[in-house]
């Protein structure tokens, strides 16, 4: 059975995409940048955006997690399953690159109009991908309301992530675990609900 | 004017629920509206049907119509076609004076016509029901690649918008010359 969806009016379009889940809008605005701009305008729910390892972006809502997974398996494109260490938790398999994809996380922001972070991670230590993502969020004025600064092996790595980190809107709890040099100064400029500085010695 | 029994025949199986309450108070005669559709064909339906419809309640409550009227005066939605209107009055019969389950299996069952419910359902604002069949759109599309979503929904292609784009443009252009001359024909 088919059905001529965009033909709907706005406001009735607005009312089916409440019922869709982030993966369905997601492919759905992969359809035409008709269908994606249909998508962005009659979406009403409040997403945020998470990033915990570079091959994985979680969108929110709620108690609702999705994942946009990384996958290189054709047979496995576009596939949902559970996502099993989350309660309500559902993951979907993308092509996207395993160095991480700023494409996605941007086109994520754009069709779902996210405007916060719920989470920021630098998991997975790959700083080079993490610094693009902050620098996105800088210059959207995004709120962010966690980041975690892991212990690399590279410390200069994140020392020289650091500035970002003193740019970034972070709202509610900033973590750092990272260890650095007996002379090293967090310059924070803006302070977040909750600081955790470990290693501070 | 014709009238269909559906409206009072469908009604019918809600009547053991209400018979006890019935048996402890006086009975309230009720009142009966009527409405049609595209097709002219009349639908008798009760006030306590129609209230699951913002739109139809609204205008009865404003009007304020007297059973002779409301008869003399059916509702007329010129936008909805017929069968369509039977479905939805077949669904608020079934819902009389309950409140309608989050899954609902009464949904008319011709999924083909779900476009057209879901226009006039939206129209006449019958939530319960608009949910419902906003669901059912949802729910094509589970599971489905951007292809088969593309498909199901009738997705034109970037293309097939461009192009669809250009010719209403020319279309409109046309138009717009033909009214410049005929403008033109009638000031000589």
């Amino acid at each position: 059975m088919t059905i001529a969806l965009l033909n709907f009016p706005s406001d009735l379009l607005g009312e089916v995409f409440k019922l869709c889940n982030p993966f369905e809008l997601y492919l759905m605005s992969k359809c035409s940048k008709r269908a994606r701009r249909s998508v962005t305008l009659g979406g009403t729910r409040h997403w945020k955006i998470s990033y915990y390892e570079s091959k994985n972006i979680w969108v929110r809502c709620g108690e609702d997690e999705y994942l946009f997974k990384h996958t290189t398996n054709p047979h496995e494109l576009y596939k949902t399953e559970i996502y099993p260490f989350a309660s309500s938790g559902l993951s979907m398999f993308l092509d996207i690159s395993d160095s991480g994809d700023p494409n996605l996380f941007t086109y994520l922001l754009d069709t779902f109009k996210i405007t916060i972070v719920d989470f920021l991670d630098n998991d997975e230590q790959n700083m080079v991908f993490f610094r693009q993502l902050a620098r996105i969020v800088i210059d959207r004025n995004m709120e962010i309301e966690r980041v975690i600064l892991n212990d690399t092996m590279n410390t200069k790595d994140v020392m020289d992530f650091m500035p970002l980190i003193h740019e970034m809107n972070i709202t509610r709890k900033f973590s750092c675990f990272q260890a650095f040099p007996p002379n090293f100064q967090h310059q924070l400029t803006q302070y977040p609900n909750k600081i955790y500085i470990s290693q501070s010695f | 004017m014709s009238s269909t029994e559906q409206g009072t025949s469908s009604a019918a199986p809600a009547e053991p629920t209400t018979a006890p309450e019935s048996a402890a108070a006086p009975e309230v005669p009720e009142s009966f509206y009527y409405v049609h559709g595209k097709d002219k064909v009349v639908h008798k339906v009760s006030a306590g049907a129609l209230q699951h419809s913002a739109l139809i309640h609204g205008m009865i409550s404003n009007l304020g119509y007297t059973e002779e009227q409301a008869k003399a005066n059916p509702f007329p939605f010129e936008n909805i076609d017929g069968d369509i209107l039977q479905m939805v009055v077949d669904w608020c019969n079934q819902h009389k004076g309950k409140p309608t389950p989050p899954e609902d299996t009464n949904l008319p069952k011709q999924k083909e016509k779900l476009f057209d419910l879901v226009l006039a359902v939206n129209y006449l604002e019958i939530k319960e029901l608009l949910t419902y069949c906003c669901k059912q759109v949802a729910m094509m599309v589970k599971g489905k690649s951007p292809e088969e979503i593309r498909e199901i929904w009738m997705i034109p292609t970037d293309a097939e918008d461009e192009a669809a784009e250009k010719e209403a443009k020319k279309r409109a252009g046309k138009e717009a010359a033909g009214e410049t001359a005929a403008a033109a024909g009638d000031a000589k």
